[in-house]
């Protein structure tokens, strides 16, 4: 099931009255029902897959238990190779299989050994990336000794599964989740007006404009050696906003929907093309994975504790890995690496890259000429390493940078439909820029809110496109 | 939570009228210049379709007709294609109820409309791939300002499932301007001409392909469209109608410019396959592959259509699924040569 279709629709009202009715009731039942709904919701999609996510809670809850009542270090370290055997295995396989397999053949082509491909048809499950993450930090922690393994497989289940942010994050602790399973919630009327704004900008973002979008990035990118050098860096300036708007469509979508349930998920973005850095960017963009791979990666790597090279080293390493999760694709690999590479000069500044400010232009409407320059320079960064996000092969992004830069543009092309929806979009978000989400209004008067409410909504109905696309961040 | 459920319910009720109440001042009192670019963004033209008026007159047409031979249906490729005249003159009762960009889920809707009144024995569906890989909202509009004066449109809204559509529909409902469509003629165009049983026809010109090709675009399969597919199949059978599917001839252009349409050609032929129905293809036919066949890289210009049609009479005889022609009717079964005499 996605959040933009007709059965989500039906689905949220009734598992919300029903997880209501329950909650009064019995913890474990409610639980229960939470399992039952969010595995309703996954398997809407292809219910033979829940098998993975039930093998994937069976062995962490396992686990968690087994490295709680095990003392040896041998012993807990046998447990914690096989919490990561499994999950890097169920998306080693079901995610890279034929990319390795391929890379393999190819690399042994170039040194002369001529290998075919072992290929499998193999399809990827939805969300896999995300519930492998979030159950693998659990055993993490547990192993750290950061956490307590649960006992409650109920509650555990529920934590793995539930479904507002199940296939496409944030991607959740264990430590900040899971007790919200081991309470009854408690309805608020305020906190589910705040879900429900939340959700109402979610899909604003991703049905009237990343949508819209996807129609000029698509056939841009699927044509771009018909395009000259402009129409080009159109194509990448939309897709940036393109995947913004999906992507964090798809977060406030989720976080709305958990407040309704009264369970709070964590920030996944804060305006991440204000940004005046490319650390900042990456405080900002996706912050659950980029904190993951910033616990779970780079500090166990060595963190900042390590001398410089080996600094630099591990910011690589972490960036091209967390670039590899994204897809298995080359493309993928060089995005992430080359964020590591614009990462390495805030290394070498005095204050790395930290600011002084907590957003650009505080307390003023307008941006100073310096914080500009710098907004900017972040920006056309992060549109270069789109490009190869974007891109279906290296040579293609290649191919599509080098026409940016060498084919002039013979006419100014006709995007004021795209153009309209950025500007409106960042406007918007400018002014709301210190509020946890662009329909944050709380403070404003009810008839005023009305107002606003009735419009974004009817923008929704008469600009959205229902067409059934589903999220770009689904595939990862 | 109860406050929640009312105030959820209040919220609709402005929603509601405002959302209608928008439609109706956007298609009525915005300038066109703006109406085009709003419509432009909400994937709505307001103000209603610009009538090429050929499905409002194949619909008609459709209206006087009891019983036939043969119903044609699909998209552009089936009403630029099949020439109703000539199957005509060998003594064949055919109709022809394709429609611009027509989807299975709307070719779905225009036999569940006529099926019941009409006696068919057989039918054609043209099975254009792509039509099995976009949504159905620009076929869903033409259907909307086309479709007879009666309760017809609202199937169309409610199997498109698409808030466009019911967008599309009420702008067209609340136009205080709306088109008259009986004023439409049967001659919509020189160059692009209803000539009767629901075939339109383009007049000759060769066509030169753009070098370098057109835009490519992407097709991957829409499950809807899949799903109606198979419900068209399941409905025809209920009716004991005799279904034919066939792949109309296109241009190598065409063909270059696609990516995917193997597999979503592959797929609807496992589907005719799974069925045990009879598949007619003319997409690798080396004769009609010309570009003097053709007045742009979808359809076939007017020496074309007879060429084609000639081949896929031969088809409809050869598998049995009409009787031979005898000699004196305008159709020679011999030669390589397409040709179709005393037609034209």
């Amino acid at each position: 099931m996605i959040f933009n279709s007709i059965e989500f629709i039906i689905f949220l009202p009734i598992s919300w009255l029903i997880f209501w009715y329950l909650n009064g009731k019995s913890l474990r039942i409610r639980n229960l029902f939470l399992i039952a709904a969010s595995y309703l919701f996954y398997g809407w999609w292809d219910w033979r897959f829940l098998s993975l996510i039930i093998v994937s809670s069976v062995v962490d809850y396992m686990v968690g238990i087994g490295l709680e009542r095990y003392e040896s270090k041998r012993s807990r370290k046998i447990l914690l190779i096989i919490s990561l055997l499994v999950n890097l295995g169920i998306l080693g396989f079901f995610k890279y299989f034929n990319f390795f397999a391929d890379s393999f053949a190819v690399m042994m082509q170039k040194v002369g050994w001529q290998v075919d491909p072992f290929t499998l048809r193999i399809i990827l499950p939805v969300g896999i990336s995300f519930y492998t993450f979030q159950t693998l930090s659990y055993s993490i922690d547990i192993y750290r000794k950061k956490l307590n393994a649960t006992h409650d497989i109920f509650a555990f289940f529920a934590f793995v599964s539930f479904f507002p942010q199940l296939v496409a994050g944030p991607i959740e602790r264990a430590k900040s989740l899971l007790p919200q399973f081991f309470e009854r919630r408690n309805f608020d009327l305020e906190r589910s007006k705040d879900g429900l704004r939340q959700i109402l900008w979610g899909f604003f973002k991703k049905v009237v404009i990343a949508d819209q979008l996807a129609f000029y990035v698509n056939d841009i990118f699927l044509n771009y050696q018909a395009y000259d050098g402009l129409v080009l860096f159109f194509g990448v300036l939309f897709f940036a906003f393109q995947i913004y708007c999906d992507f964090s469509g798809y977060s406030d979508i989720a976080i709305g929907t958990a407040k309704l349930f009264d369970f709070d998920l964590m920030q996944n973005f804060n305006y991440p093309y204000f940004s005046r850095n490319i650390g900042e960017f990456w405080h900002r963009w996706h912050i659950s994975l980029s904190s993951w791979f910033r616990d779970y990666v780079y500090i166990p790597l060595g963190g900042s504790y390590v001398p410089k090279g080996r600094q630099i080293f591990n910011i690589l390493v972490t960036f091209t890995v967390s670039g590899l999760w994204h897809g298995a694709n080359w493309t993928f690999v060089i995005w992430g690496f080359l964020n590591g590479l614009y990462y390495i000069p805030l290394m070498f500044t005095k204050k790395r890259g930290k600011l002084d400010t907590e957003t650009a232009a505080e307390n003023r409407l307008l941006p100073s000429l310096d914080e500009s320059w710098k907004l900017l320079l972040t920006f056309l960064f992060t549109l270069l390493a789109w490009v190869f996000f974007r891109a279906d092969s290296v040579g293609q992004a290649w191919e599509y940078l080098g026409r940016i830069f060498t084919v002039p543009a013979s006419s100014f092309p006709g995007y004021k439909t795209p153009l309209l929806l950025i500007a409106v979009l960042v406007s918007i978000e400018w002014v709301q820029r210190t509020k946890r989400f662009a329909l944050d209004i709380v403070n404003v008067a009810i008839a005023y809110r009305w107002i606003v409410y009735t419009a974004i909504l009817v923008a929704i109905l008469l600009f959205g496109k229902f067409e059934k696309q589903a999220f770009i961040y689904f595939q990862f | 939570m109860y406050r929640l459920i009312k105030r959820g319910i209040l919220f609709l009720m402005i929603v509601i009228p405002a959302y209608v109440g928008t439609i109706f001042i956007v298609t009525n009192f915005i300038p066109a210049g703006v109406r085009v670019l709003i419509g432009r963004v909400a994937n709505v033209n307001f103000g209603g379709m610009k009538p090429g008026g050929t499905t409002y007159l194949s619909n008609k047409g459709m209206a006087e007709i009891d019983s036939l031979d043969i119903l044609f249906l699909g998209s552009s490729h089936a009403y630029r294609t099949f020439d109703t005249r000539i199957y005509s003159e060998l003594g064949l009762k055919t109709y022809n109820l394709g429609s611009p960009s027509q989807t299975p889920v709307n070719s779905y809707l225009l036999l569940k409309h006529y099926l019941p009144q009409k006696h068919i024995k057989k039918v054609v569906f043209e099975a254009y791939w792509r039509m099995f890989s976009i949504s159905s909202t620009e076929s869903a509009f033409d259907l909307i300002v086309n479709m007879p004066p009666d309760f017809s449109r609202l199937p169309v809204i409610a199997h498109n499932k698409n808030l466009n559509v019911l967008s599309y529909y009420l702008s067209w409902l609340l136009n205080v301007n709306r088109i008259d469509y009986n004023s439409i003629k049967p001659i919509v165009s020189p160059m692009n001409q209803f000539v009767g049983g629901g075939f339109v026809e383009k007049l000759r010109s060769d066509y030169q392909p753009d070098f370098p090709p057109g835009m490519s675009l992407k097709m991957e399969a829409q499950e809807v469209q899949f799903k109606y597919f198979e419900k068209i199949i399941k409905l025809l059978s209920e009716n004991d109608i005799e279904l034919i599917v066939t792949f109309q001839p296109v241009s190598q252009q065409l063909l270059d410019m696609s990516i995917g349409d193997e597999k979503l050609i592959q797929r609807i032929e496992e589907n005719v396959a799974e069925h045990n129905l009879p598949l007619i293809e003319f997409m690798d036919v080396d004769s009609l592959r010309s570009t003097e066949f053709y007045v742009d890289e979808n359809h076939l210009n007017n020496r074309g259509v007879r060429a084609f049609n000639q081949l896929f009479i031969q088809q409809l005889i050869e598998s049995g699924a009409i009787p031979p022609i005898s000699s004196g009717t305008g159709y020679s079964q011999s030669g390589n040569t397409p040709e179709i005499s005393g037609i034209f």
